[in-house]
């Protein structure tokens, strides 16, 4: 598949503070790729720099193949979908989603056409005379996106769009946004620092940490085989047993098995370690065992179903193992 | 029993209050019509002084200088001023506090004191007293106003609009014209407004700027004063006053409201 984007070599200095010490990436057209990471990690400068909004230090951005690292944001064709959408409060839905193309001199006929076509797939032709403070939160959004989609740019950039959503509202728009996205073809840049929303929606997910790539991997890889200690920490609850030779094993707690401790003739590979339930906290699914290793502090989580054998209670002492095959072993 | 009665004392404290601030007005407005020469007794209602003063060729052209040096100097501060605060609010630099104290400051600075260094500073340049330092003073202490509305009015705005413009393909230029500008526009007619009416009341000021032909309202007013008080004095300043309190009024609708920067 072609390249959509191209960053090179970007870095990003401000006031002599290093953001972003050096990136490289490449973006494949109709991909839906999320930037993880937590707030100040660099995913926001990074998007704001492929909109033109910022200028990299150093460094090229190509779009579709022509290098726009000095074109203002007005050059550019891609457009954004801000945190806080951005609406012109003295303009009417309509007329926002008319801006873009009006700046750019299309001809009357045109604009209307693709308003009104962009009004119907996102259902807002009945709002479409209303100020956007006359609108929900949800309602807003929705006109952000329309406002962006109209131009078709090339790429569509999302900072946090749902940010300011409540929890069921963004579960239903995040499955809008991605069949919006496939069933458009359009590359999607999608920054969030929520794992739950970067793992159910991207095809790839970039997780940054201090400016740097931690991971860069489908949904699936990243949460079974993190690269780093803090992908594992990051993206869902993980496990670690530091090893003698420096490195340490990742167990995500639905791999980590129990046993009871004088369990004998056992069928599976001995336990690694020995240790005492703690807490055994009712999730609905599933249990959460929290388990206090012998000789040690470390608090272990292992999740158990109730289609197992036994259901733990606080104060037993268990054998935690888990299948070979299951083991994930990171070195930093 | 003790909160109402708390009430009630409050609020006639507040009218009390309220005639202090306005009964004097009152009385001045109610003698316009006074059919006697004399103030200190009502003989019957009457229009003659409205009547006369718009056939005192000196009133007449008072009130054409006093228009005069308020438009052109409204016009001239609110757009320096409109373009100072959207500089003052789009460029971060070094002393900024600094620099916003000292547009401010013109606002706290004894107006007599004001118009004394206008008066040396035009006496030095050696420019003739009449409407050109007239306006020029007024300009002065208007602009401050207007910077002030109007920098109100965009610290309530996101930066994140005018990106969005850019974003959309608005020129720096078109962002301007069609974001900027239009959400400015409360504040900017507030700040005019406002420009306007101090230029059509000030006394002391112009007192020390103004030259031979260019006597304004206030001034004139003062004048007559000086020959005795006549009830056309108090048809001019009924209406003076009239025309303030509508401008006043107007700006406070058009003034934005304090909107916190975080609405979503």
């Amino acid at each position: 598949m072609k390249d959509m984007i191209r960053l090179e070599g970007i870095s990003k200095k401000f006031n002599g503070h290093v953001i972003i010490p050096s990136i490289d990436l490449t973006i494949a057209d109709g991909e839906f790729l999320t930037l993880l990471g937590p707030s100040g990690c660099g995913k926001t400068t990074l998007l704001r720099m492929i909109a033109g909004l910022e200028q990299p230090t150093e460094g090229k951005i190509y779009l579709d193949d022509e290098d726009v690292t000095k074109l203002p944001p007005y050059k550019r064709n891609v457009n954004m979908v801000f945190q806080h959408y951005a609406l012109f409060p003295h303009m009417t839905v309509e007329e926002n989603i008319h801006f873009g193309l009006k700046m750019k001199n299309v001809p009357l006929d045109e604009q209307d056409e693709r308003v009104d076509q962009v009004l119907y797939l996102t259902q807002l032709e009945e709002l479409r005379n209303r100020y956007p403070q006359q609108m929900s939160g949800g309602q807003q959004q929705r006109v952000a996106i329309a406002r962006a989609l109209v131009n078709n740019p090339k790429v569509l950039l999302l900072d946090e769009p749902l940010g300011a959503l409540d929890y069921q509202l963004r579960k239903k728009l995040q499955i809008e946004l991605k069949n919006l996205q496939r069933g458009l073809g359009l590359t999607f840049i999608y920054v969030t620092h929520d794992q739950e929303e970067a793992l159910t929606m991207s095809d790839r997910i970039i997780v940054m940490n201090k400016g740097v790539i931690e991971q860069d991997d489908n949904a699936n890889t990243i949460y079974h085989i993190p690269k780093t200690k803090f992908v594992a920490k990051f993206i869902g609850e993980s496990n670690f047993f530091d090893q003698e030779d420096g490195t340490t094993l990742v167990m995500r707690p639905e791999k980590i098995l129990l046993c009871p401790e004088d369990e004998e003739n056992f069928t599976h590979p001995e336990p690694l370690y020995y240790g005492t339930v703690v807490d055994v906290v009712f999730y609905g699914t599933i249990d959460k065992v929290f388990i206090r290793l012998d000789n040690s502090n470390q608090i272990v989580i292992a999740y158990q179903y109730f289609d197992d054998i036994k259901r733990w209670e606080p104060d037993e002492r268990v054998g935690i193992w888990w299948q070979p095959q299951d083991e994930v072993r990171v070195t930093k | 029993m003790p909160k109402t009665w708390r009430n009630h004392t409050l609020c006639a404290y507040a009218m009390v209050v309220l005639a202090f601030l306005y009964f004097p007005l009152l009385i001045l407005a109610l003698y316009s019509f006074n059919e006697s020469r004399i103030n200190a007794m009502w003989t019957g209602f009457t229009w003659d002084w409205y009547l006369s003063l718009f056939h005192n060729r000196r009133v007449l052209e008072a009130l054409y200088n006093s228009l005069l040096v308020a438009c052109i100097s409204t016009v001239v501060s609110t757009s320096l001023g409109t373009i100072a605060a959207i500089a003052l609010n789009k460029y971060k630099y070094k002393f900024q506090n600094a620099i916003n104290g000292l547009l401010y400051l013109p606002i706290l600075i004894p107006e007599i004191v004001m118009g004394l260094s206008l008066l040396v500073l035009f006496s030095q340049a050696q420019i003739p007293l009449g409407k050109t330092t007239l306006i020029l003073a007024h300009i002065t202490f208007c602009v401050s106003f207007v910077v002030i509305t109007v920098s109100t009015r965009l610290e309530g705005m996101r930066p994140e609009l005018e990106q969005a413009a850019m974003d959309l393909y608005a020129t720096p230029f078109q962002t301007f014209r069609y974001i900027t500008l239009p959400m400015a526009m409360p504040g900017i007619v507030a700040g005019a407004l406002i420009a306007f009416t101090l230029s059509i009341d000030d006394f002391i000021i112009s007192f020390f700027v103004a030259g031979p032909s260019s006597t304004t309202l206030p001034l004139y007013i003062y004048a007559m004063v000086k020959r005795g008080i006549s009830p056309e004095i108090n048809a001019l300043s009924t209406l003076l006053m009239l025309s303030t309190i509508s401008l006043v009024v107007l700006a406070q609708i058009l003034q934005p409201q304090h909107t916190s920067k975080k609405e979503d």
